[in-house]
């Protein structure tokens, strides 16, 4: 088990690396001239060349290579292009509120998913099986960009019971930095006002990000549920005549839910990546409108920075998963 | 920060006097009278988010904006027009055939940290936008020396006689004045973030991607008395569809600058006004004057009779705009409103094509940036090119990738859609970084790759003949010479859709400033 | 992913493939229903453009914002006054050639990767399977943005970027299921009897490989519809006047709040295509995935 572990661990740096050298190359090719771009459209050849002394882009890309991960060992990833700030402290800026809506969601996810895939299960095949798949189906079949404007017309525009964006009223004072989650700071700090605005404002975006998950979810549930009730100790329990509800309820899905629940982390990524494409429509300030902006303005230390955290972030759940999945499901081999 | 209201206040002489005396000091920012939160704070929407506070490098609207309220500039335009006032400088006059420039500055003045403000912050300012050579630099390139004879006198020495000078400090970028004790106590880099001038409003706070909350400078040298808002707040919100929910529902008081694409649905919307005011800018499609058929001066001219241009102005942009004549935009002196002016004919544009050797069309490639209403623009220009043989490709990028491909000549496509908006209030901004035959390419943004030594020579003698009415008539020889030589297809002039909620008062509208929220209200 | 690697042990010793695929999906009306919208699907994409009413292309700025049924537009018109059934029926083609481009491609390197890992040594395994890693460690939707940005945007980039980030699913898949039948006992005594090795791949091996690729590519035709509309929502995919589905829902969103119906219908069609192959394959995979049977 140990050195499975260590094998993994090992495995994760080598990909952490070959990540690094595809961004940087991947997003050099990139055509177009971001010195000119930050040095505004009147500048002078004399100021953008300076702009391009500043950033280091008249170097070979080699050599800016090598100064990038030089400085990324030191937890320097550069500044950015458009904002002028370093990447690091534009992401930690704005990383708070992608994890406010990526937890929220995944919450969604567990609470929603896991009684659909129950119930899928138990009624394989029935009304409620099928409702509960399509359901969950309807989310990944779903242009997120597309439910996004749906919910916010009709939850904002024609119902008025929400926000239809930014992550707090404009009245009000953000709650003191704790956490940086609107929702918990203030909570702790015991602002009412503050909570009940951050809350609902949270609510449409993180619903939209968690309908895109729900169905892996439900599918996880359902396909380990149904592969425990085959099984020899559910027979047995059966046999011995225990209630139906109970077998089903307490020694089934005890077994079953947390190889399947841990599949969850897995999600992590997409709900990340999912966050490009919604946050920008509810005027969420985290890592995903900064990312979209980075693109536009061809901005490649935000790019980079942007793709190396969500990379790093989904490649450590993901080796996190697998031992986690190790030690729930005996039948797999370390070796 | 005490909180009175004007009604007590006037329930006692000696109270009203200490307030003013307080407000006058500049000690203590006084009462608003309204005590609803919300109407003490104004929300102004911005299309993006700010990229610097930083007065030697914010070059972009929403940055223009929290610069314009935290600094003060030497002068400003009076009211909607594009005629000068005075800020901090009282008054201004040049020798030298507009060589020399002397103002006399405004005393008594504070920036936001106390220190005052002279001579010498004016001359640290430039000095420093100068030396920093970031985005809007290249205005105060033409300095050649400062002068400070006296605390409340600055002369300006140019490198040669340029009369738009003096609009180029008519505007925010580049020529806001910075506190030096401020920087000597800071640094350049804190002022990314942070601002120290003469303005009424200092940024407070800057959460990226969502807001900017900008606060009372107790210092302000026009004082607190009377109803000002306690703070200004930037919104940053990227869809117009959000913005447009948030104006209704009251959860943004503003946007001077209302994306076009939308506005024509905010139209009869209870509890909002749309203002419609002219711009200083052009929308045209550069053609490229060098290379492929657009290089014959009669397919250029073909071409400029195949855009529908009604329709691009009543239906893509709603009626906010209005079909150019030339480069220059009607609102701007020295436009010619008894120029020709092209427009739908495609039994003309054939005969032209005919005439030029291209009876049977051509292929050709346009692209343009990621913005609605020009890809309407071309994929209506596609649609009626098609219609007589000529088949263009429409590429979408982003518009640094289209700078770099349009600014190199072997990668340049056959034409490019884009907008000039006005630095300051010359026809000079607009005309020599276009159409000079030196700013071709990367220099400047003559994309067109067009050159005429007689325009160079107009143009030239514009920059440097005194009086007005003489660059007026060289500047439409200018035009008419353009406009025969078609080096673009100038489309229309867009109009600025102002939307704010009908309770908020104040509001003056000048195409080359943000909001003056010192002068506003809100009920 | 990682877990379709994990071999079950149910799945050591598949049974020869010869029961009947359909009629359980047949059985299943979700399924059904959702291959049955499928075909309709293959099949507008054959004759979508010859049933359009309009030209799909044509602009008309004067009929510009139709409502629904208004002057014979049976779903109204777009913000450039074309009609949007007609440019419904038209872009159905360039969904499916996305969709099968991106996945040919992806399956074709998948396999050569998959199956050079899975039958070549360890050390060719182990190197290939860290490519594959790393590859699948992006999130596959920034990966695409990053790499269709490089090439510059266009519908074709778009779907060479999709590819770059689909190949390893399926070499993991195809590695993955040749370890398992190169230890089955058919395979093992059909080596033992002297066949020879591609004659025992091509007869034994690739045809029990067939049913979880199939599932996986039905699902993924869902999968690369769906991102191919979100690289154009963020402007790296097909261009104008391409009538993209994806490209529609974009430009759209813009009218949502008063001319829903402009976003409104190729939002709907690229969810009802997209919920019909992953009904599909959902119902695929029941039928196929040993775990899943009946007992």
């Amino acid at each position: 088990m140990f050195s499975f572990i260590v094998r993994r661990l090992g495995q994760l740096i080598l990909v952490l690396f070959g990540m690094l050298v595809l961004t940087f190359y991947v997003s050099h090719m990139v055509p177009g001239d971001p010195a000119r771009l930050a040095a505004g459209l009147h500048a002078t050849q004399s100021q953008v060349n300076q702009v391009r002394r500043q950033f280091g882009l008249n170097l070979p890309l080699t050599a800016q290579f090598v100064r990038y991960a030089a400085n990324l060992l030191h937890g320097n990833l550069g500044l950015s292009i458009l904002t002028r700030n370093p990447v690091s402290a534009d992401l930690g800026a704005y990383f708070p509120a992608t994890l406010e809506i990526t937890l929220t969601a995944l919450l969604i996810v567990l609470v929603v998913g896991i009684p659909l895939g129950v119930v899928s299960a138990v009624r394989r095949d029935g009304m409620p099986d099928h409702f509960s798949r399509v359901f969950a189906l309807l989310g990944v079949s779903m242009p997120p960009f597309w439910l996004a404007v749906l919910l916010q017309e009709v939850f904002a525009q024609k119902l008025g019971w929400l926000p239809v964006g930014g992550m707090l009223s404009s009245y009000l004072t953000p709650p003191g930095h704790i956490t940086g989650l609107y929702v918990l700071d203030s909570l702790f700090t015991g602002n009412w006002p503050d909570f009940t605005s951050a809350f609902a404002s949270l609510i449409l975006p993180s619903v939209t990000l968690a309908f895109g998950s729900l169905a892996i979810m439900t599918r996880m549930v359902r396909a380990k549920l149904l592969d425990v009730l085959h099984q020899d100790f559910i027979r047995t329990a059966r046999a011995k005549g225990l209630p139906e509800r109970r077998v089903i309820y307490i020694h089934a899905l005890k077994n079953a839910l947390p190889p399947a629940v841990t599949v969850i982390g897995l999600q992590v990524g997409s709900l990340l990546q999912g966050a490009v494409l919604v946050e920008a429509i509810f005027a969420w300030p985290g890592v995903g409108t900064y990312a979209l902006q980075a693109s536009e303005g061809l901005d490649f230390p935000a790019i980079l920075g942007f793709t190396l955290l969500v990379s790093v972030v989904y490649v450590l759940i993901n080796t996190i998963v697998d031992i986690l999945y190790a030690f729930l499901d005996p039948r797999i081999s370390y070796s | 920060m005490a909180k009175l209201s004007a009604r007590h206040a006037a329930l006692g002489t000696a109270l009203v006097l200490a307030t003013s005396l307080l407000a006058a000091c500049g000690s203590s920012p006084a009462s608003t009278k309204s005590t609803n939160p919300a109407n003490q704070a104004l929300v102004l929407l911005q299309n993006y988010d700010v990229t610097s506070m930083d007065p030697a490098i914010a070059y972009d609207p929403p940055s223009s904006q929290v610069v314009s309220l935290a600094y003060g500039t030497l002068l400003t335009l009076k009211g909607s027009s594009t005629e000068l006032a005075p800020g901090l400088a009282t008054s201004w006059q040049s020798s030298a055939g507009g060589k020399v420039w002397t103002f006399s500055l405004r005393k008594g003045i504070h920036f936001a940290d106390g220190s005052a403000f002279n001579s010498q912050a004016v001359k640290f300012a430039f000095e420093r936008t100068i030396k920093m050579n970031q985005g809007p630099a290249w205005m105060l390139d033409v300095i050649k020396s400062i002068a400070t004879p006296s605390p409340d006198k600055v002369v300006i020495t140019l490198k040669y006689a340029y009369q738009p000078f003096i609009y180029s400090l008519a505007q925010p970028s580049g020529t806001a004045i910075i506190s030096p004790a401020g920087v000597k106590k800071h640094g350049n880099a804190w002022f990314q973030n942070h601002t120290d001038g003469t303005g009424p409003y200092q940024a407070s706070q800057w959460v990226h991607g969502q807001q900017v909350v900008m606060v009372r400078n107790p210092h302000y040298w026009q004082g607190w008395q009377g109803d000002h808002f306690n703070k200004v707040i930037l919104k940053i919100v990227t869809e117009p569809s959000t913005q447009q929910m948030l104006l209704q529902t009251g959860g943004a008081d503003m946007n001077i600058a209302f994306p076009l694409s939308n506005v024509s649905q905010l139209k009869n919307q209870k509890g909002l006004k749309v203002l419609t005011e002219p711009g200083l800018n052009i929308l045209y499609i550069g053609l490229n004057n060098k290379t492929g058929p657009t290089a014959n001066q009669l397919v250029r001219q073909a071409l400029s009779y195949t855009l529908d241009y009604q329709g691009a102005v009543k239906e893509i942009y709603s009626g906010y705009a209005q079909q150019a004549k030339g480069p220059l935009p009607p609102a701007l002196w020295g436009y010619d409103a008894s120029l020709p002016q092209y427009h739908l004919d495609l039994a003309k544009a054939k005969q032209l094509l005919t005439q030029a050797g291209y009876p049977h069309g051509f292929p050709m490639t346009i692209t343009v940036e990621e913005n609605p209403l020009y890809q309407q623009v071309v994929e209506s220009w596609q649609s009626t090119l098609k219609q007589i043989g000529i088949t263009a490709t429409i590429t979408t990028m982003p518009w640094a990738t289209e700078y770099k491909k349009i600014s190199v000549l072997k990668t340049a496509p056959s034409a490019f859609i884009t907008s000039w908006y006005a630095d300051f209030a010359d026809p000079d901004d607009f005309l020599y970084p276009q159409y000079a035959s030196n700013q071709q390419g990367t220099v400047g943004f003559n994309l067109e790759w067009y050159g005429n030594p007689q325009v160079d020579k107009l143009l030239n003698q514009a920059r440097v003949t005194p009086d007005h009415q003489q660059r007026i008539t060289l500047y439409q020889q200018v035009q008419k010479l353009l406009i025969q030589q078609a080096p673009a297809i100038w489309v229309l002039d867009q109009k600025t859709a102002v939307v704010e909620r009908s309770n908020v008062h104040g509001y003056v509208y000048n195409a080359l400033w943000p909001v003056n929220a010192y002068s506003m209200t809100k009920n | 992913m990682a877990l379709q690697t994990v071999p079950r042990p149910e799945a050591t010793e598949p049974a020869p493939r010869k029961r009947s695929i359909l009629r359980p999906l047949i059985r299943n009306r979700l399924s059904l229903g959702g291959g049955v919208l499928a075909a309709l699907f293959l099949v507008f994409a054959a004759i979508g453009p010859y049933l359009a009413p309009f030209n799909p292309t044509l602009v008309q700025l004067q009929n510009r914002f139709l409502p629904p049924g208004a002057q014979g537009h049976v779903l109204g018109t777009d913000e450039l006054g074309r009609d949007i059934l007609s440019r419904l029926l038209a872009g159905d083609r360039y969904a499916l050639e996305v969709a099968v481009l991106v996945l040919g491609i992806a399956l074709a390197v998948g396999f050569l990767v998959g199956a050079a890992a899975g039958l070549g040594s360890r050390w060719l395994d182990d190197t290939l399977m860290r490519v594959t890693d790393m590859f699948l460690a992006f999130p596959p939707l920034v990966l695409a943005m990053a790499v269709a940005a490089a090439l510059g945007p266009s519908l074709v980039h778009a779907m060479l970027a999709m590819a770059v980030v689909w190949w390893p699913v399926y070499a993991r898949l195809i590695r993955g299921q040749l370890l398992i039948l190169r230890h089955a006992d058919y395979v093992e005594a059909a080596l033992a009897s002297g066949a020879p090795r591609l004659r025992v791949l091509l007869r034994h091996i690739v045809p029990n490989m067939l049913d979880p690729i199939l599932v996986q590519l039905t699902m993924d035709v869902g999968n690369a519809i769906l991102t191919a509309a979100s690289l154009a929502f963020v402007g790296l995919g097909a261009q104008p006047p391409s009538p993209d589905w994806g490209l529609m829902v974009a430009t759209g969103r813009l009218y949502v709040l008063q001319q829903w119906w402009i976003v409104t219908f190729p939002g709907l069609a690229i969810l009802v295509v997209v919920l019909a192959f992953n009904l599909l394959g959902d119902g695929l995979r029941d039928v196929l995935d040993p775990t899943l049977q009946q007992r």
